[in-house]
C-alpha cells in the first residue's frame, strides 16, 4: 500500500481519466464562456468583440440585477430554511428513537423525486382556478390566490418547494456528520447531567461544524445557480418577478439569441458560486478533528 | 503546507464544478465547433446520414442501398409525435408516407423534435454548420438571420412558372428576403375571436359586432362570474395576439406592419389608443383574475370546458373546440374581431398569415432533389392540414368533398374571402431579442406596469 502511495506515476494513472473528463467537460466550456462573454453574437452570423461591454450593459439590465437579488433571497433562505429543519431532524435521528430508518427514507423521498415532478405537483397545487391549496383555503372560509402569477407571491410560492425539496439531503448529510461522533462524548456529558438540548448544542453541532460547512456550501451555491424548477414553475415570470440568473441567461442566448451577453451572465454565475465558496470557507476555519 | 494548498485546490475544483453545470451551453456550443470540423472532413460521402438522429430512421427503409439513384435526404421538423391529432401533424406525415410512392428515387429520413427543443437544437445546428438538407422553420423575423448568414438556400432556380401558379398570393411574403424566395408556404393560420354561444345564451348576452358590444360582453360575464377571455399570458406570447388585433384595428395592418418590421413608428396616437384598449381590457377584468400564471394549455382547457365565454386564438384552435372531448364541442363559433371605433383598421385586416415552411440548407449536397422534397411536402401538407381542420390552404387544389370538414375552418375560411391585409404573428415576424421586447413590454401592459404612453415609447427604441 504505502509502495503504491509513494509511486508518483501511480497517482497519475488513476487521477488522469477523471482530469480528462473534468477538463473536457467542465473547464473547457467555462473558458469557451469566457470567451462568448466578450462577442456580441447572435449564434450564427458575424461574432464581434466588444470587450467588456457585455458585462457593463448587465449592471444596467433591471431584469438581471433583480434576478441576482432574488437569488441572494434564496441562497439566505436556503440557509435558514433547509438547514435548521436538517439539523433539528439529523440531530432527533441519530438518537437511536424507534424507527430511525424509516423517518429517514421519508425524509428523504423528495430528493429522490426528480425536479420536474415536483415542479408539475406544486404547478397543480399552486394552480388558481383548480389548485389544492386554494381549495384548501377557500374551505377555511379565506380567499384563494394567484400564487404564480401574482407578482408579489410569486417567489415565495417559487422557492417553498426548492427549500422543502432538499431540507432530506442536508439532514441526511448531517445526519452521517452526527454519527460519526463517537457515543462515550455523549456518555460522558450525559453522567456529567448535561441534557439533550445541551448535548445538542455544545457538543453535537461544534463537532460537525465542517459537515455543516459542507451543507452550507452545497444551499449556497446551490441557490445561486438554481434553473430546472423555477423554469417549471414560472419560466421567470410574470414580469421578471421569479427570475434567477440562470432562467435569465436560458432566455437570453435562447429566446433573445444574445449568445455575447447570455455568456456573460454565465460568467458572472461561475464568479459567483466561486466567491461565496471563498467566503464561506473563511466564515468556517475548521480545525481538523481526530476524536 | 502542500496538503493544505492540495486541499484548497480541489476544494475550489469540486465548487468550478457545481457552478460549470450552469456552463452548459456554453459547452454545447463548443461540441458544435468541434463537430464542425468532423463534419467538413466527412464532406464528399454519399450519404449524410451521419447527421441524422436515430429515433426515426425507422421511417425510411434502406437507407444504403446498392442501387446508386437513390438519394437520402435527411430532413428535421418539429412534427415530433406521429400519432398526434394535431391538423399539421397529420397533414405532415400523410406527406411522409406518399413521398415514398411519389418520389422513388429520394429516400426522406426524418426527425422530428419537439417544438420548444427543435428551436434550440436548430439554433446548436446552425452554429455548428451541422443541418440538414431541409428543415422546418418559422418565417420573416425567425428567419432573416439565416438568411442573412447565408444558411439557406433560395428556392429561385428551383421553382417554375407552373408551380408558383399554384401558390396563392400574398402567402410568399414571409420567406422573401432581397426578392428571393427562400420557402415554400403549407398554410395561412388566421386568428379570430372564438366564442362559446352556449355561455352567451345563458347569460343573455348578444354576440358582440362592435367593440362597445364587445366591453359590455366582458362586463356582463366577468359580473356573471365566468372569465370572459381566456388567456394563457404566463407564455408571453398570447399576450402578443391580444395587442396584436387592437393596433390592427387601432392603426391598420399596413401601418402596423411597418412599425414592427422598422419602417414605421410604434409611437402614434393609434397605437398608444391600441394599448390603452389593452390595459383597460386588462383592468376591468377581461382576462379574469389569474392571466398571468395560467399557461396557454391551462388557458385552452378552461375554453374547451366551457369555462371561459370567449378567446383570441389562431385556426390551430379548431381541432380542439370540436375535439371529441371538448364540453364546447359543437357550441362554438368563430367571428371578426370588432372593428374599435376611430381606428383605421377595418373588419377585413387579419391577424396571422402563412408563416411556417420547410427550408433548404445552403450545404445540402442534393439542391434539387432537397427542393423538390421541400415543395412536395408543402403542397401536399397545404391540402390535407386544412382538411384536417387546422389552418387555411396556401396552394390551390382541388379539396374534393368538404362535408367532412371541421366546421370552424369552414367558418373561418367564409370569414377571410375579402380579406384586404394581413400582420403575422408579431413575435415570429419581428425575431429574436425584438420578439422578446415585445412580449415581455405586452405582459408588463396587460399587468399595468406601464403606462400605453411608455409602452409605445419602449417599443419605438427596438426601431431606433
Amino acid at each position: 500500500m504505502n509502495k503504491i502511495l509513494g509511486n508518483k506515476k501511480a497517482y497519475f494513472v488513476f487521477v488522469f481519466p477523471a482530469f480528462v473528463i473534468y477538463f473536457v467537460m467542465a473547464f473547457i466550456p467555462i473558458i469557451i464562456s469566457c470567451y462568448y462573454s466578450t462577442l456580441e453574437w447572435n449564434g450564427i452570423g458575424q461574432k464581434v468583440f466588444v470587450g467588456l461591454e457585455n458585462f457593463l450593459e448587465l449592471l444596467k439590465n433591471d431584469a438581471f440585477l433583480s434576478s441576482v437579488k432574488n437569488s441572494l433571497i434564496l441562497a439566505a433562505a436556503s440557509v435558514i430554511g433547509q438547514l435548521i429543519p436538517a439539523m433539528f431532524f439529523a440531530i432527533v435521528l441519530s438518537r437511536n428513537i424507534r424507527g430511525e430508518g424509516i423517518y429517514r427514507t421519508i425524509y428523504f423521498i423528495p430528493v429522490l423525486l426528480s425536479t420536474v415532478v415536483i415542479g408539475q405537483l406544486f404547478l397543480k397545487i399552486y394552480n388558481a382556478d383548480y389548485g389544492a391549496l386554494n381549495a384548501l383555503l377557500q374551505k377555511l372560509g379565506l380567499a384563494g390566490k394567484d400564487w404564480l402569477g401574482n407578482t408579489k407571491l410569486v417567489l415565495a410560492a417559487s422557492f417553498f418547494p426548492i427549500i422543502w425539496q432538499y431540507i432530506g439531503y442536508h439532514m441526511l448529510i448531517l445526519y452521517t456528520g452526527i454519527k460519526g461522533v463517537p457515543a462515550e462524548i455523549y456518555e460522558a456529558a450525559q453522567i456529567d447531567g448535561a441534557n439533550e438540548k445541551q448535548m445538542a448544542f455544545m457538543i453535537t453541532m461544534p463537532l460537525i461544524k465542517s459537515t455543516i460547512k459542507v451543507s452550507m456550501t452545497f444551499a449556497v451555491i446551490g441557490s445561486l445557480k438554481l434553473f430546472d424548477l423555477i423554469w417549471v414553475l414560472t419560466k421567470g415570470g410574470p414580469l421578471h418577478a421569479s427570475e434567477v440568473p440562470s432562467t435569465l441567461m436560458y432566455t437570453t442566448i435562447f429566446t433573445r439569441m444574445e449568445y455575447g451577453s447570455g455568456s456573460a451572465i454565465a460568467v458572472f454565475i461561475v464568479l459567483e458560486c466561486l466567491l461565496f465558496y471563498f467566503l464561506i470557507e473563511k466564515f468556517f476555519k475548521v480545525d481538523n478533528l481526530t476524536y | 503546507m502542500k496538503r493544505a494548498v492540495l486541499k484548497k485546490m480541489t476544494g475550489l475544483l469540486m465548487s468550478a464544478v457545481l457552478a460549470a453545470s450552469l456552463a452548459g451551453c456554453g459547452g454545447a456550443q463548443g461540441s458544435g465547433e468541434i463537430s464542425a470540423e468532423e463534419s467538413t472532413v466527412q464532406e464528399g460521402s454519399p450519404a449524410v446520414e451521419d447527421n441524422t438522429g436515430t429515433e426515426n430512421a425507422a421511417e425510411s427503409e434502406a437507407v444504403d442501398t446498392a442501387d446508386g439513384e437513390t438519394i437520402t435526404i435527411t430532413l428535421w421538423s418539429q412534427f415530433s409525435d406521429p400519432n398526434s391529432t394535431d391538423g399539421n401533424y397529420v397533414a405532415f406525415y400523410n406527406a411522409l408516407e406518399s413521398i415514398k410512392t411519389d418520389m422513388p428515387n429520394v429516400n426522406v429520413v426524418h426527425e422530428g423534435t419537439e417544438s420548444e427543443s427543435y428551436k434550440v437544437k436548430l439554433k446548436t445546428a446552425m452554429a455548428g454548420n451541422e443541418l440538414p438538407d431541409v428543415f422546418f422553420n418559422w418565417g420573416a423575423g425567425t428567419m432573416a438571420p439565416y438568411v442573412e448568414a447565408g444558411l439557406v438556400l433560395a428556392m429561385d432556380d428551383y421553382i417554375t412558372d407552373e408551380v408558383s401558379s399554384r401558390i396563392l398570393g400574398g402567402t410568399l411574403d414571409n420567406f422573401t428576403f432581397d426578392g428571393k424566395m427562400y420557402g415554400y408556404p403549407y398554410s395561412v393560420a388566421v386568428a379570430s375571436l372564438y366564442v362559446n354561444t352556449e355561455l352567451f345564451e345563458q347569460n343573455n348576452v348578444k354576440i358582440p359586432e362592435t367593440y362597445d358590444e364587445f366591453l359590455e360582453a366582458v362586463d356582463a360575464f366577468k359580473a356573471a362570474g365566468i372569465t370572459p377571455i381566456s388567456l394563457g399570458e404566463k407564455d408571453l406570447w398570447p399576450g402578443l395576439m391580444i395587442f396584436g388585433i387592437h393596433a390592427i384595428r387601432m392603426a391598420g395592418a399596413e401601418d402596423f406592419n411597418a412599425a414592427l418590421m422598422g419602417e414605421g413608428s410604434y409611437n402614434t396616437p393609434e397605437l398608444i389608443e391600441a394599448a390603452k384598449y389593452v390595459q383597460d381590457l386588462a383592468a376591468r377584468g377581461g382576462f379574469g383574475e389569474s392571466a398571468m400564471g395560467t399557461s396557454e394549455d391551462d388557458a385552452v382547457a378552461a375554453f374547451k370546458q366551457g369555462r371561459a365565454a370567449m378567446m383570441f386564438m389562431g385556426s390551430w384552435l379548431n381541432g380542439d373546440c370540436e375535439a371529441d372531448d371538448a364540453a364546447v364541442k359543437g357550441k362554438i363559433s368563430v367571428i371578426k374581431f370588432p372593428v374599435i371605433e376611430g381606428g383605421k383598421g377595418t373588419k377585413d385586416e387579419f391577424h396571422g398569415g402563412s408563416g411556417e415552411t420547410f427550408l433548404v440548407s445552403s450545404s445540402t449536397e442534393h439542391p434539387a432533389e432537397a427542393a423538390a422534397v421541400a415543395q412536395y411536402i408543402c403542397e401536399k401538407m397545404s391540402k390535407d392540414q386544412y382538411l384536417a381542420g387546422s389552418g387555411m390552404p396556401a396552394w390551390e387544389a382541388d379539396m374534393g368533398d368538404t362535408s367532412e370538414l371541421n366546421r370552424l375552418s369552414q367558418e373561418i375560411a367564409n370569414l377571410t374571402k375579402d380579406a384586404t391585409g394581413y400582420v403575422y404573428w408579431l413575435d415570429s415576424l419581428t425575431g429574436g431579442s425584438a420578439a422578446d421586447t415585445l412580449m415581455n413590454e405586452i405582459a408588463n401592459l396587460i399587468a399595468g406596469t406601464v403606462t400605453p404612453e411608455e409602452f409605445c415609447a419602449n417599443l419605438q427604441e427596438l426601431n431606433e
